[in-house]
């Protein structure tokens, strides 16, 4: 944490030898701010910043098709099973490989199950890895990077020291060591990605926290004999809610992405449970044959990864003070 | 009098934007002859700034311009890319009013000052290199050979600026823009950035355009003075005229805002109210919500800018009621 | 520079053997070499011994990081069961042919990446500029599997099903000539590289618009630069400080093994050689691939440092 805090962390969050093929979404276009705009003497009656915030966002087309695409996902893969007949790990060993049909949607696989059902099931696997992950990454990080920047001296050299050494070990050993130990449920899984993902949000929170900590307001409450909890919770924390949205929603992308790379590999998700991941993996063999097949779960998962990116950038630009021009 | 060397005529400058134009500049006609420093005074969004960028030609393409710009013969409307970027920097250059991010950090002020030079003379680096030493040497940058392989960040404020007016003179232009050029600077540097400006102006005998918002910058070193306020030009005079029979409400304003123009005045007065919107100005003259003078006709019409004598002249409908009291006004 | 380069590397030492110490501790706690003897013992007690003697099993699992250490330091990083090889052997053999794949992959992502950024930044909301966010967000969408499967697919499949040629392996390393080699590193280095484009020119084009907002460009301007030179000279240079940043770190990443596209393509580098040694817990490998990477990363990110301090004269390292 002692590098300039306005260099790139692009790919902080690859499993290490994972060559980069894990990234962090971080990076936002700037956006030019209209000369126009800019011009002094162009009053305009102040809004609420919640008012200003909720209108960018809503002008900002690609937010709005993501929030409303991950919705629909959401809900495709929790509803639509009830209108099948087939349950997920339901077996119809005469039904084996079949095409789309109506009957099976997405057709099956090779011992009969049925690939809609199967997609839905893994899907929402998928979902609630990514959700939970991104909720506790970003808890836990929000907490370590404000008490870091918060108290600064030895408590910041240890959080930093304790990122750096999260950055050598590479994701891959921790994973499968973790697994071996404790399994991977889903709810484990969970416990141990967000334990390699929370450090790009430390880094934020606490680089946030630096700036806050010394305008006058919270100085005003330190000499108002504010203990530092209180400090932390009343004063410090609602002033980055904003940066929170954005890296948990990015975070949820990159936890998606992560997961089923995890248990595409293998080292993830393990049947009887399925995710994007592991359906992907399934059909590998038989993409020669059967694009259609791996690019369904795969299909999703992009879909997914880029309504969650549309969301983050678009709450970026709507939550950033900063931002006054128009997309 | 002689042919002027710019010839502006009812130049329209306008940014689209969403929520329709923001026209910046209105119908400004003015003109520079040779030799003679004109300064350009209003607050900020009045106008003046873009004024100059579309004499540059540095707005964004999607920028509304009409009018006419007339530069020694010139139609710098007409002029396509290449042959405007011809004319900047070698018959037109402009200092800009931060020194701090007008330089590019990451070259050397000598390699820019040359950057200039090369951009319109094919010289040898070394040449061009000992020019830009000179022309440091000329600004009063101590230790020229030195201060030139430096890069922005070791120069002070009131340096760099320097350094901006070696560029800009680097070609010796028949007109130089000064936007706000001590503005950003200490207190203490303003006048001497200002007295080099000067000399150099003098010394190459380029016509100049200061633009700023200090009157008292102004009275010093202009030959002529325009009042602009909220994209039109108020009142145009010379510096007599202006101190001291202005005809308009808005420049005698101006005038009693700042602090002490010879130590005769005791208050200072502030002008009540803001800018009007340049996106939907409302009709009648710009000034009238905040003018002690207005009457109901100020509000339906824009008043004319009417010529009281040679020279002077005046936007405002009770410009004969505003007879000079004599001394200061 | 040189003292701020040593103080780095040693700040970095404590870190590096924390980090090993608790890979070994915890790779040794998940396996135990001695399972296919329980069965058979006592008649394979000179087996067990072995074993136990190889893996140092009679001392505590707190202490046998430090003999590895103690090797390490004298060059020795031990034998690679999985491979059956020396680790270092094994090392220098996947990570040049890691190599083969992320060098050209960085090269050409990184040009292709700048050029895309130079392009949107000047043709802001252009056709083209729409056109080709729209596909870096498609591209960042994308895990590196799926994309490694689709081009796999298009073009070391389908290709062959349209035209009846094969202009590209699908996968593995089995050239011998310089052209058969390029042909093998073709299809692996082209996934890597549209996953860097995605990303940097994204980033790129954001920094290329941030500095060519900057006050200097419009100095550069008004002095009658070329628009050519004032993109190229003056922004690029000032964009080019964070992206060697991004630069260093991605490419260190892409020398650490590519993982999943390694795999996907049979490409026998570092990374099909850690999934490898994961699965079969072939404790040596993983010390020795997870050292190797540990110090690519230092080295990379300390590179980036350096570089950063050399492109931008605002910055002292000291």
């Amino acid at each position: 944490m002692d590098q300039p805090t306005d260099r790139p962390t692009g790919v902080e969050h690859g499993i290490a030898g994972s060559g980069g093929e894990v990234r962090s979404f971080a990076y936002s276009d700037v956006l030019t701010s209209d000369e126009a705009v800019a011009l002094e003497g162009l009053s305009e009656k102040p809004k609420s910043f919640g008012r200003l915030a909720w209108e960018r966002f809503l002008r900002h087309r690609l937010a709005l098709i993501g929030a409303i695409g991950l919705v629909l996902i959401a809900l495709l893969f929790i509803v639509a099973p009830w209108f099948s007949d087939y349950a997920f790990d339901e077996r119809n060993v005469r039904d084996r490989l079949l095409g789309p049909s109506w009957d099976h949607w997405f057709g099956t696989d090779e011992i009969g199950r049925d690939l809609f059902v199967r997609t839905a099931q893994g899907g929402r696997y998928s979902l609630r890895i990514g959700l939970t992950v991104a909720v506790l990454a970003t808890v836990f990080g929000a907490l370590m990077g404000a008490i870091a920047g918060y108290f600064g001296g030895w408590i910041d050299n240890v959080v930093s020291q304790l990122v750096n050494l999260i950055l050598v070990v590479p994701a891959l050993i921790v994973l499968s060591v973790w697994a071996l130990k404790f399994g991977s449920s889903a709810n484990q899984l969970s416990i141990v990605l967000a334990a390699l993902l929370w450090t790009r949000i430390a880094r934020v929170v606490r680089g946030v926290v630096f700036q806050i900590k010394e305008q006058e307001f919270v100085m005003a409450a330190r000499a108002a004999g504010a203990s530092h909890g209180r400090i932390i919770v009343r004063h410090v924390m609602p002033n980055f809610v904003g940066v929170i949205a954005v890296e948990i929603t990015l975070l949820l992308g990159t936890a998606i992405v992560l997961e089923s790379t995890l248990s595409f590999l293998g080292l993830g998700v393990k049947p009887p449970n399925a995710s994007l991941g592991t359906l992907v993996a399934d059909a590998k063999g038989s993409i020669d044959n059967d694009p259609i097949r791996v690019l369904t779960p795969g299909f999703f998962i992009v879909l997914i990864v880029l309504f969650v990116n549309f969301l983050g950038d678009g709450l970026r630009d709507a939550l950033d003070p900063k931002s006054k021009a128009e997309h | 009098m002689t042919e002027p060397l710019l010839r502006v005529d009812s130049l329209g400058v306008g940014f689209p934007s969403k929520a329709g134009v923001v026209q910046a500049v209105t119908d400004v006609s003015f003109e520079v002859h040779p030799g003679e420093v004109l300064a350009v005074v209003g607050e900020s969004g009045s106008g003046k700034s873009v004024t100059a960028l579309a004499i540059m030609r540095l707005h964004a393409k999607s920028t509304i311009i009409t009018g006419s710009i007339d530069f020694d013969g010139i139609d710098i409307l007409g002029l396509d890319d290449d042959q405007m970027r011809s004319v900047r920097g070698r018959d037109i250059a402009m200092i800009f009013q931060d020194p701090m991010t007008a330089l590019n950090p990451v070259f050397t002020v000598g390699n820019q000052i040359v950057e200039a030079i090369q951009a319109h003379h094919k010289v040898p680096d070394d040449v061009a290199w000992k020019r830009a030493v000179e022309l440091l040497e000329m600004v009063g940058v101590p230790e020229p050979k030195r201060r030139a392989e430096q890069y922005p960040h070791e120069f002070s404020g009131g340096m760099r600026q320097r350094a901006m007016i070696a560029m800009a003179i680097s070609n010796e232009p028949k007109l130089l823009i000064a936007d706000e050029p001590t503005t950003a600077l200490d207190v203490t540097v303003q006048a001497q950035v200002m007295e080099v400006l000067r000399e150099v102006q003098r010394e190459t005998g380029s016509a100049m355009i200061l633009i700023t918002h200090d009157l008292g910058l102004v009275a010093g070193s202009a030959d002529r003075v325009q009042v602009m306020y909220a994209s039109r030009v108020m009142e145009r005079g010379s510096i007599d005229e202006i101190f001291y029979e202005s005809r308009n409400p808005y420049t005698r304003a101006l005038l009693d805002s700042i602090p002490d123009l010879g130590g005769v005045r005791e208050r200072l007065e502030p002008i009540p109210g803001n800018p009007p919107s340049l996106l939907n100005p409302p009709p009648g003259c710009g000034f009238a919500p905040r003018c002690s003078m207005a009457v109901s006709a100020c509000s339906t019409v824009v008043p004319e800018l009417v010529p009281v004598t040679d020279g002077h002249a005046s936007r405002c409908i009770r410009v004969d009621d505003l007879v000079p009291v004599g001394g200061a006004a | 520079m040189l003292a701020y380069t040593i103080r780095r590397l040693l700040l970095t030492i404590p870190l590096l053997f924390i980090a090993l110490y608790l890979v070994h501790v915890g790779v040794s706690a998940t396996t135990d070499p001695l399972a296919p003897f329980y069965l058979c013992l006592p008649r394979c007690q000179d087996g067990y011994d072995q074993i136990v003697e190889a893996y140092n099993l009679d001392v505590s699992i707190w202490v046998r990081p430090f003999i590895w250490f103690g090797n390490a330091l004298q060059g020795d990083l031990g034998y690679s069961t999985s491979i059956g090889a020396p680790v270092t052997e094994v090392l220098a053999d996947r990570a040049w042919n890691t190599a083969l794949i992320a060098v050209p992959a960085f090269l050409i992502g990184s040009t292709v990446a700048v050029l895309l950024s130079v392009y949107s930044a000047r043709h802001q909301y252009s056709f083209g500029d729409y056109f080709f966010t729209g596909l870096s967000f498609l591209g960042l969408a994308m895990p590196a599997f799926v994309l490694a499967l689709v081009i796999q697919n298009i073009f070391g499949v389908q290709l062959e099903n349209w035209f009846g040629i094969k202009p590209f392996n699908t996968g593995r390393k089995t050239g011998e000539t310089p052209l058969e080699v390029a042909r093998d590193v073709f299809l692996p280095a082209m996934s890597l590289a549209i996953l860097g484009i995605a990303a940097e020119s994204r980033f790129g084009r954001a920094t290329m618009l941030e500095n060519l907002e900057q006050d200097y460009i419009r100095t550069a301007r008004a002095k009658g630069v070329r628009e050519r030179r004032v993109v190229w000279r003056h922004a690029l240079r000032n964009a080019l400080i964070p992206l060697v940043t991004l630069w260093a770190l991605s490419l260190s990443a892409l020398l650490g093994g590519a993982v999943v596209t390694e795999t996907i393509f049979s490409w026998p580098g570092l990374g099909t050689a850690f999934l490898r040694a994961l699965g079969d817990v072939d404790l040596d490998l993983i010390l020795g691939i997870t050292l190797f990477t540990a110090l690519i990363t230092i080295l990379f990110n300390l590179l980036a440092d350096i570089m950063y301090g050399v492109l931008d004269p605002r910055i002292r390292l000291d």
